[in-house]
């Protein structure tokens, strides 16, 4: 039996090679897939995302870093529990955000004392980025620093900041936010448009105040 | 790998979280689908009853009834049914808007949808008679339901000064006189004369009747007030209504005849 094993082990029982994967091209849904067998593989996935969800909890919650922290880990699980949910129709940034949204919304409701937002890098661009879309912020003037971008972002309505948040500073496009906010795309649209208006209101406010 | 990967990962491994299997949002999906389905199913066995009660309502009754335009829209129309039809509507909207991609769809899109669904297989019931069906059924399941018909019935036909009359067929005295009863126990002693208009055929006892015509003058000697008849009209809601049971004018007449000669034997 070893003598006849012996000769059929070339034929059959070769290994054959293991073919290998280069992570770091794939696209987020093939991390998805890959993330399903092995925990590992969502490991790069967390860092592709880590670090703009975590800007993104930022601007829309603001709280201390600690609390977004938390959220983002949150985040991350509740991903990583759903992945057989993910629509493939959907960008997994999209969906990821949306869960980042939605727990954002959830932890603040069980928050009582609204909390302060936190600047970043490039926040006061983001008169430049609205004026260079729409005529009604044309004549505002653009030279204001990112803490009073913020403070005007702050006195807005939640949903009116968020979509702000996501259009021109994420830099997500319509489609992507019907799907990250769970809205149809007309009534982004109009809440897009109603978000720049009461920006250009609270920006005359706030020039006037100062 | 950063402090918040970090913790995921070794909550990931040590609480050894798995992700949910993929049947279980299968089946979320299907239970959604269904309950959509449904909704727009019961909505369109709901408009079918409603669309019976339009179609069969006493509208031209509207110049003798004394009421106002709105509050006699309020007594005929099927008030309870189109509101069971927008709650219907409203679940299926619901439902909808859980389904995966229903968050993409307009909330009027949506409830044009459902009612649009439900008002076209509603249809579809309605002409296969299932209006009347179901009408009959809930009525029989529903007392209160039965009585709200009944206090509708009351509010538009119980007029007898605006020659409005309905009751129960208690005795079929002859030919040209039959005694009804009213809801509120009165009798009535109910001429019918060559001119009366016998809408749906005619009498048997028990049935219960729709009339117009004329409230007459009562002797002492009267016990039942007396009615003068333009037209009567079977209830059609009528739960003892036995269809196989109608007879032709011509029949009914003959039968009238068979019983007087064997009263005068």
């Amino acid at each position: 039996m070893d003598a006849y094993q012996s000769l059929l082990r070339p034929v059959f029982m070769t290994k054959q090679a293991t073919p290998t994967i280069d992570v770091t091209t794939c696209t987020d849904e093939q991390l998805v897939a890959l993330s399903l067998k092995n925990p590992d593989m969502y490991a790069l996935l967390m860092q592709r995302f880590e670090d703009r969800l975590l800007r993104y909890i930022m601007r829309i919650s603001g709280g201390t870093i600690e609390d977004a922290q938390d959220i983002l880990q949150d985040v991350f699980i509740s991903a990583y529990l759903n992945l057989n949910d993910f629509d493939q129709e959907l960008k997994f940034s999209s969906w990821v955000y949306r869960i980042a949204h939605n727990k954002v919304i959830s932890h603040y409701r069980k928050v009582t004392a609204r909390p302060k937002t936190t600047t970043y890098e490039g926040d006061n661009e983001l008169l430049n980025i609205l004026a260079s879309d729409d005529d009604l912020m044309r004549d505002l003037d653009k030279k204001y620093t990112a803490e009073q971008v913020r403070a005007i972002l702050d006195a807005m309505d939640e949903r009116y900041r968020e979509v702000l948040v996501l259009k021109f500073l994420e830099d997500k496009d319509y489609k992507e936010l019907s799907d990250i906010l769970q809205k149809p795309m007309g009534t982004v649209a109009t809440l897009i448009n109603r978000a720049k208006k009461q920006f250009r209101e609270k920006s005359i406010q706030f020039i006037n105040k100062s | 790998m950063s402090k918040v990967s970090d913790n995921v990962l070794e909550t990931i491994k040590t609480c050894k979280l798995c992700p949910k299997p993929k049947w279980q949002f299968l089946l979320k999906n299907y239970v959604i689908w269904s309950a959509f389905a449904v909704a727009v199913i019961l909505g369109s066995f709901s408009f079918s009853v409603a669309l019976h009660m339009i179609v069969t309502g006493d509208w031209d009754i509207y110049e003798y009834s004394g009421k106002s335009f709105f509050e006699f829209c309020l007594i005929i129309l099927p008030l309870s049914w189109i509101i069971v039809l927008g709650a219907f509507a409203f679940l299926a909207f619901y439902n909808w808007k859980h389904t995966k991609h229903g968050y993409r769809y307009r909330t009027y899109a949506i409830m044009l949808l459902s009612i649009g669904a439900s008002g076209i297989f509603g249809f579809l019931l309605y002409n296969a008679g299932f209006g009347k069906k179901v009408d009959a059924m809930v009525s029989k399941s529903l007392p209160f339901y039965h009585k709200s018909k009944d206090d509708a019935m009351d509010a538009l036909w119980l007029q007898p000064d605006r020659g409005l009359l309905s009751g129960k067929i208690v005795e079929i005295q002859d030919s040209q006189a039959i005694v009804i009863e009213d809801s509120s126990g009165e009798k009535w002693d109910v001429q019918i004369t060559e001119e009366t208009i016998k809408k749906d055929c005619c009498k048997k006892k028990g049935k219960s009747v729709r009339i117009i015509g004329k409230k007459g003058q009562r002797s002492e000697q009267q016990k039942e007030k007396e009615f003068v008849a333009r037209e009567i009209r079977l209830d059609d809601g009528d739960d003892d209504a036995d269809d196989n049971a109608f007879v032709t004018r011509e029949k009914w007449q003959e039968e009238m005849e068979e019983k007087e000669e064997k009263n005068e034997e």
